[in-house]
């Protein structure tokens, strides 16, 4: 043997004699683990939703070992960076099933990712569950997709269904700007108040920026509406909307969404903005959730991503966990095991998952009212 | 209660406002015959004067809005000195103007952006609730009703200043033909200027009142100077009561067209009266 064929072979024996070692002192391991993934953004504009849930995983995972595991297996999570793209989130879903060989991914976050991951992951049985992507696409994209993240469809369903049911204004007039987000509302929004048994009595659409809404105002108080659902895609227009259906002499009470409830729209509001419901995204506001906040502070800092974001994606371990006692790593049992698992009582409130693999029972909102140019959550 | 009192008050708020802009374009437009679209961004520089002085320095609000309407004035007799008086003396054509006057305007409304940032900003006192009256089933706030009246005495002003005054009648002869005014010895120029001053005061003017009214946008020039100017081609350009009728015939069209179709018809039903105008009746509905 000359010189380099000793050195060819010498790294031979050490790089198996480091692979059987790692091999050999991984199996017991591995007996005693399972192994889940997760995909979203850990680099990028986007990371602080990635890391906050990241945080998320590390506390659930912590209290699930902590508790016992899955039947006496620690839970383990492999982090894949998506990038909120879908080519990177592709990449890392691929990498995860075909690698690490896992049976679900906690992902993605960005729609982008979830929808990209979505046929990879229904090709081989992979149960994915995502905490934040909101794309009502999402709805359709397979059986093994699951989220917790209420749809931006089902976040509309839910101001006609406060309207009407929670508050029994049956004929309510909607106002909304002529954009992809105003139109998408507006919609949902006019489709459920019909399943509801109301009736939308005027529905107006402005275009983008418009600040002259009276003809339309007009329309409206012509009507004679119980309520009015301003949907604006700024706060500028729907304040400046509000303010002139208050100047008209419209009395009935109005209702509006997140878009309009910051600083500019309670701004161009002025005193109509009083007792003015709007519908913002939903927090951790309920027993569940300050307590998990009260954990999670203390640790990683104030939430400066999504508190949603971080309680859906910390429940979520939680229901993984329970369909891996129930299933194994068999995923199809699984995949049956969540659309049947009934309510979950977790930090977001008690929910289950529909036929599509979507949340049921999340409030998905807060309702919020204006006083005195403050905004006050509403009981 | 019926609806149609309501859109008519509406229809007469929108043509008040289209006609003060109208107003100051045309007095603007049938002295220089340019296309000035720099007078949009006058009602901006009104609007943010006043803005400056009443909501940030908190002063009186008629001194606030008199130094502002000032101001906007000579805002625009400044242009006219520093800009589109070169261009006259260099004998540039209607569309050097026309591009100069667009530069100026984007210009403006860029600083205004920069100084005061692009966020949405009202003038009206927003802590209390405004006035409201009610004429003959229609509603209109205090702020419309003062628009409108500032409307009615701007053009009667402007029609006896224009009369009655010498000024008034050096500035219809430098109208008619500035080379000849000249000869006879009106000092043009100084004609000019002061029909700037005006009419930038009366773009100003304007834009206090959409501040008050509905709110302020470094962008929004542009959106009323297009109204404006449609209320002026439709009435006929150079006539001041063409103005202000093309103004409210404007404000009619777009609020029985809201009532009778959609609220996103507006800008839409504004073109095409400005298109049927363009192709049936070029000369306005009040010929020079």
């Amino acid at each position: 043997m000359d010189k380099i064929t000793k050195i060819i072979v010498g790294v031979i024996v050490v790089v198996v004699i480091i692979w059987g070692g790692y091999a050999l002192m991984g199996k017991p391991a591995a007996g005693g683990t399972i192994t889940i993934g997760f995909v979203g953004p850990l680099t990028g504009d986007a990371a602080v939703y990635g890391a906050e849930e990241k945080n998320a995983i590390t506390l659930a995972l912590k209290e699930i070992n902590e508790a016992g595991g899955i039947n006496g297996k620690t839970l383990a999570v492999v982090y894949e960076d998506g990038k909120c793209a879908g080519k990177d989130a592709t990449t890392a879903a691929q990498k995860l099933i075909s690698v690490d060989k896992v049976k679900v991914i906690l992902g993605g976050t960005c729609s982008g990712e979830t929808l990209a991951i979505a046929p990879i992951a229904e090709q081989n049985k992979v149960i994915v569950m995502s905490a934040f992507s909101s794309s009502p696409d999402i709805t359709a994209a397979g059986d093994y997709i699951f989220r917790n993240s209420p749809s931006d469809l089902d976040v509309a369903k839910g101001y006609a269904n406060y309207i009407v049911n929670k508050k029994g204004y049956k004929n309510v007039a909607i106002l909304s700007e002529n954009t992809e987000y105003g139109v998408g509302v507006r919609k949902v929004f006019v489709d459920e108040m019909n399943n509801l048994g109301g009736t939308v009595t005027t529905d107006e659409m402005f275009k983008q920026g418009e600040r002259d809404f009276r003809g339309m105002i007009a329309k409206i108080k012509a009507a004679n509406p119980q309520a009015v659902f301003v949907n604006p895609q700024a706060g500028a227009t729907g304040g400046t909307a509000i303010k002139q259906i208050r100047e008209a002499g419209i009395t009935a009470p109005i209702f509006s969404t997140y878009t309009f409830g910051g600083e500019d729209g309670i701004k161009a509001a002025g005193t109509a903005a009083n007792d003015v419901v709007f519908f913002d995204v939903v927090g951790l506001s309920g027993e569940k959730g300050k307590a998990l906040l009260d954990k999670y502070v203390p640790i990683y800092g104030n939430i400066a991503g999504n508190t949603f974001d971080v309680g859906a994606r910390y429940d979520t371990v939680f229901i993984i966990a329970g369909a891996l006692k129930q299933c194994g790593e068999d995923s199809e049992c699984m995949k049956d095991y969540l659309y049947a698992m009934g309510n979950y009582d977790g930090v977001l409130g008690s929910y289950k998952f529909d036929a599509n693999g979507d949340v049921v029972g999340i409030e998905p909102m807060t309702v919020k009212i204006i006083k005195d140019g403050k905004i006050e959550e509403l009981k | 209660m019926g609806i149609i009192p309501q859109i008519i008050a509406n229809s007469i708020i929108a043509g008040a406002i289209y006609a003060l802009i109208a107003l100051g374009f045309n007095l603007i437009y049938r002295t220089t015959k340019f296309f000035n679209l720099a007078h949009g961004a006058l009602t901006v520089v009104g609007g943010y004067a006043m803005f400056f002085l009443y909501k940030e320095l908190g002063w009186n609000v008629y001194a606030s809005a008199v130094l502002a309407i000032v101001f906007a004035g000579f805002v625009g007799y400044i242009l006219d000195k520093a800009i589109f008086r070169q261009l006259r003396l260099r004998k540039a054509s209607q569309m050097v103007f026309l591009v100069a006057s667009l530069g100026l305007l984007t210009v403006i409304q860029a600083i205004i952006a920069i100084l005061f940032t692009s966020q949405f900003q009202t003038l009206a006192n927003n802590s209390t609730e405004s006035r409201v009256y009610t004429i003959a089933g229609g509603i209109i706030t205090q702020t419309q009703a003062i628009i409108l009246i500032c409307g009615i005495v701007v053009l009667a002003l402007l029609t006896l200043m224009l009369k009655k005054t010498m000024f008034g009648r050096a500035v219809n002869a430098v109208s008619d033909d500035e080379e000849v005014s000249k000869m006879v010895g009106i000092h043009t120029d100084k004609i000019i200027g002061w029909v700037f001053f005006i009419g930038s005061a009366i773009a100003g003017l304007s834009g206090i009142l959409v501040g008050f009214d509905t709110g302020l946008e470094p962008t929004m020039g542009m959106h009323l100077l297009l109204k404006g100017v449609i209320a002026a081609i439709i009435g006929g350009v150079g006539t001041m009561h063409g103005a202000f009728a093309g103004a409210f015939l404007l404000g009619f069209a777009e609020n029985f067209g809201v009532w009778q179709f959609s609220g996103e018809w507006k800008d839409a039903i504004a073109f095409i009266i400005l298109i049927i105008f363009l192709l049936f009746r070029p000369q306005g509905i009040f010929k020079k």
